[in-house]
């Protein structure tokens, strides 16, 4: 627990009257993969597969190996950080499945950790991870193909 | 002294009675050796199963090959007195013969005799011999598309200045005529045409069109190997191409079998060249799974590659060989085609040189009601598509696959042996979903296929074309491509998709077993039930008659089969999302397929089955019961975030699974997996 950083609990407010930027607002940006959530177990975790990469313009690219089809599907859409929750919608217009946004906090080993704020047991961890060219270049925009099925590999 | 009398006559009359009783029984026991899968039956043969310490006496007089006696006192006086001429193994000694005799298939023999003999009357006198255990009359199967055979043979197209309309990455001009493969809705077709009622082979081949590490065996007339749309995907045996000619070259039993072998001539005469023959029945459904696709000419296979030499192979195995009338064997009982012992050595064969798939468009002509008929103890076929399909495969497949026609005699239950429970057994649907006029169906049905109709187009448009069957490679009546029609024409695609997913598999670097391959089969299906309603025209002897639709209701097998979906489950195991905390309804047929009314539970009722361990329920906090409805709908609900695995088990083509007591379907299981999360409605992570 000492080895957790919370960096989003407190918005801090400079000693000189100097508004400080939250720095989980910088910490989460980068390139994601999913480590842990209560979904990845021995059956899921060669099967279940996730990378998320935030931008500095408040944009993600989300890519996930796909529970309706076994490529993987790109979603795009914009998030926001207030505080320590952080909060999104896909570009067709869909609110993240975390309706009320998901607890953001990154600890000391630099895992970024979001919890779902209706469901405390959804946690999903994520470490840095560069996604790799061949996923990016193989997917489909889910805005584009909308299916209804449901499987992945 | 009175008393002793009394006792001895007790005594004496219930050895009486004991002795009656055996003399029955003995009676009943040889009867029951006697084994009969058709009424058509050839003369002059029996296959004959020794008990397996009688037929090492068999061995000890007879080579490998061929002897006039056994060795066996009674059994030889009985080939005396019948004419015996000779008999010999059935399933032929080769390279393999330790499995084969692990296997016990060096116990079968087949004997032959006098033709006039009465073949019962042999048959229980061979029985009556203690060392024989089995004495199987060889019957003759039926091939079954050529009932209903339509007669137009087309000419092919010329090659087309742009590509075709139905999948322009291919380049075959007829492709356009094969709305059985991409239906576009095209009323050339058939005036009542839907698009759609085709085999989505479009989506499948943007994945893959085959692979030539794939063999498949076609077990039926010869598979013409000269022919232009199909040469360059015929298995060829290398050994045998480039060896010496009038030697085996491989130890496969057979000599210079380069694409296969004529197992009718082999067994009249010794020769297995392959040979055109009156019926060009094997070509148009080899021309279904892998006539070459872009390659300019003629139409396309379901696995016929790209053009780039990536086509599944065809291996000819010619277990029927039609005479012309003017032959004088034509009609000959001593002329083998068609016979179970063509088809028993052709399972074999098919199995010993790396197929793994078998295409059977045939079946037994009789009527049989139950799977007692099939065992492995009284049917040399089935015991080897037993050898088939455990030692089948190749290097592709984990086992080999067996995939039968239901029939064609519009009867509500299919022929065996593709009616046995665990075979697929292919029903046939016309180019509007509903079911073909003539197909077989009822208990034992697994799945449809397009078979045509051709009744559609040329009488119910009344333009006397067959545009609504099936187009393929033929070699007769001058012409190399033509329709067809029949259950024998369905069957072919859903090996050619079988082909497909094992391509596939190979692509992902898996290798399926012959199980998972037949389950992945079973659940790419879609409902056909509801195209069973209204009439459509059928014939009743000579005359045209309208038939209600609503009798197949129920009957078809589980659905009509989607090559895309198979690939897609060829993939990965199924998934449900479920949104924690919300009860959600999810239509499984998305994920198993078909039609879940044909798909009935053990006792009979039209559920499935889910089983979901009491940890994992708890893991998921499983609110209440999983309760799947008759339409194929789950509910449940979870509270907790989390994973699990279920496992989903149904009965594909009838009320129950086959049995000794009656036809019935097979089992299936499939696991899926159950993924409670807060996911985005879009199924986004996030």
């Amino acid at each position: 627990m000492a080895a957790v950083l919370l960096l989003s609990v407190v918005t801090m407010v400079g000693c000189f009257g100097k508004k400080n930027e939250n720095p989980l607002i910088k910490g989460v940006l980068g390139e994601w993969q999913l480590t842990k959530s209560p979904l990845l177990t021995d059956d899921t975790a060669d099967i279940i597969d996730v990378y998320v990469e935030f931008k500095s313009d408040n944009t993600f690219d989300l890519y996930q190996r796909d529970f309706t089809a076994p490529q993987y599907k790109h979603y795009t859409g914009t998030y926001l950080i207030t505080d320590s929750v952080i909060t999104g919608k896909y570009s067709d217009g869909k609110s993240w499945g975390a309706t009320n946004g998901y607890t953001a906090s990154i600890n000391m080993a630099g895992q970024l950790s979001l919890t779902n704020v209706d469901f405390t047991d959804d946690i999903s961890v994520f470490e840095k991870k560069t996604i790799p060219t061949d996923i990016k270049g193989s997917t489909t925009r889910s805005a584009v193909v909308e299916q209804d099925s449901h499987r992945f590999l | 002294m009175k008393k002793l009398f009394l006792m001895l006559s007790i005594v004496l009359a219930f050895s009486c009675t004991k002795d009656f009783v055996e003399s029955v029984s003995v009676e009943q026991q040889h009867a029951a050796k006697v084994i009969r899968l058709s009424d058509s039956n050839v003369a002059g043969s029996l296959i004959i199963r020794f008990d397996s310490e009688a037929v090492t006496r068999v061995e000890a007089g007879v080579s490998r090959t061929e002897s006039t006696r056994s060795g066996i006192e009674n059994f030889d006086a009985i080939l005396d007195k019948v004419g015996g001429s000779h008999m010999e193994r059935l399933f032929v000694s080769n390279r393999f013969e330790e499995r084969l005799r692990n296997e016990g298939m060096h116990c079968w023999y087949i004997v032959y005799f006098d033709s006039k003999v009465d073949i019962e009357s042999a048959a229980a006198q061979f029985a009556s011999v203690d060392e024989v255990a089995i004495v199987q009359l060889n019957s003759r199967l039926e091939n079954i598309g050529d009932a209903q055979v339509s007669n137009t043979a087309t000419q092919p197209s010329a090659a087309p200045a742009t590509r075709g309309k139905l999948y322009p990455a291919f380049n075959d001009p007829d492709l356009d005529k094969q709305w059985h493969y991409i239906n576009i809705g095209d009323t050339n077709v058939f005036s009542g045409v839907k698009k759609g009622a085709d085999i989505n082979a479009g989506e499948a081949w943007d994945i893959t069109a085959g692979d030539n590490r794939i063999v498949v065996a076609i077990i039926d007339n010869v598979v013409k190997p000269t022919h232009p749309d199909l040469a360059a995907n015929m298995w060829v045996n290398e050994a045998e191409k480039s060896g010496v000619a009038g030697k085996d070259d491989d130890g496969n039993g057979y000599i210079d079998d380069v694409h296969g072998v004529n197992f009718v001539t082999y067994l009249y005469n010794g020769s297995t060249a392959l040979k055109e023959n009156e019926s060009d029945h094997g070509t148009h459904v080899g021309g279904t799974i892998a006539a070459v696709n872009n390659n300019g000419i003629g139409g396309c296979g379901v696995a016929g590659g790209t053009g780039k030499g990536d086509g599944v192979r065809l291996m000819s195995c010619q277990t029927f060989h039609e005479l012309p009338e003017t032959d004088p064997l034509y009609n000959s009982s001593a002329w083998p085609s068609g016979t179970d012992t063509c088809a028993a050595r052709a399972f074999q064969y098919a199995a010993d040189n790396g197929a793994a798939i078998a295409n059977c468009s045939w079946g037994y002509p009789g009527k049989y009601m139950s799977d007692s008929v099939f065992t492995p103890q009284n049917s040399s076929v089935r015991k080897a598509i037993d050898y088939f399909t455990k030692y089948g495969g190749g290097d592709v497949l984990e086992g080999g696959i067996v995939i039968f026609a239901a029939g064609n005699a519009k009867l509500d239950y299919p022929s065996y042996p593709g009616a046995y429970r665990d075979y697929i057994c292919v029903t046939a649907m016309s180019c509007n979903y509903t079911p073909a006029y003539y197909t077989n169906h009822g208990p034992g049905s697994t799945l449809a296929a397009p078979g045509g109709d051709y009744l559609q187009k040329y009488y119910t448009d009344n333009t006397g074309e067959d545009n609504s069957s099936v187009y393929s490679t033929r070699y007769t009546k001058g012409a190399n491509y033509g329709y067809m029609q029949g259950t024998s024409m369905a069957c072919p695609h859903v090996s050619g998709i079988a082909a497909l997913a094992v391509a596939h598999s190979l692509q992902l670097k898996k290798k399926l077993t012959t199980l998972e391959l037949r389950d992945i089969l079973v659940r790419s299906t879609h409902n056909i039930d509801q195209y069973c309603t209204g009439n459509k025209l059928s014939v009743n002897g000579s005359s045209l008659v309208q038939i209600p639709l609503n009798t197949f209701k129920g009957k078809m097998g589980v659905g009509y089969i989607d090559a895309f979906k198979a690939l897609m489950n060829v993939e990965g195991i199924p998934c449900v999302t479920v949104r924690t905390g919300n009860r959600v309804t999810v239509d499984l047929t998305d994920v198993i397929g078909g039609n879940p009314t044909s798909m009935t539970d053990k006792d009979g009722y039209p559920t499935i089955s889910i089983s979901l361990p009491q940890a994992d329920r708890a893991k998921l906090g499983i609110e209440g019961d999983i309760v799947i409805s008759k339409t194929g709908k789950l509910q449940l609900k979870c509270t907790k975030p989390g994973s699990a695995i279920a496992t989903i088990t149904f009965i594909a083509g009838g009320n129950a699974v086959g049995s000794n007591e009656a036809t019935g379907g097979m089992l299936v299981t499939c696991k899926v997996a159950i993924l409670s999360r807060s996911f985005a409605t879009n199924g986004g992570w996030l």
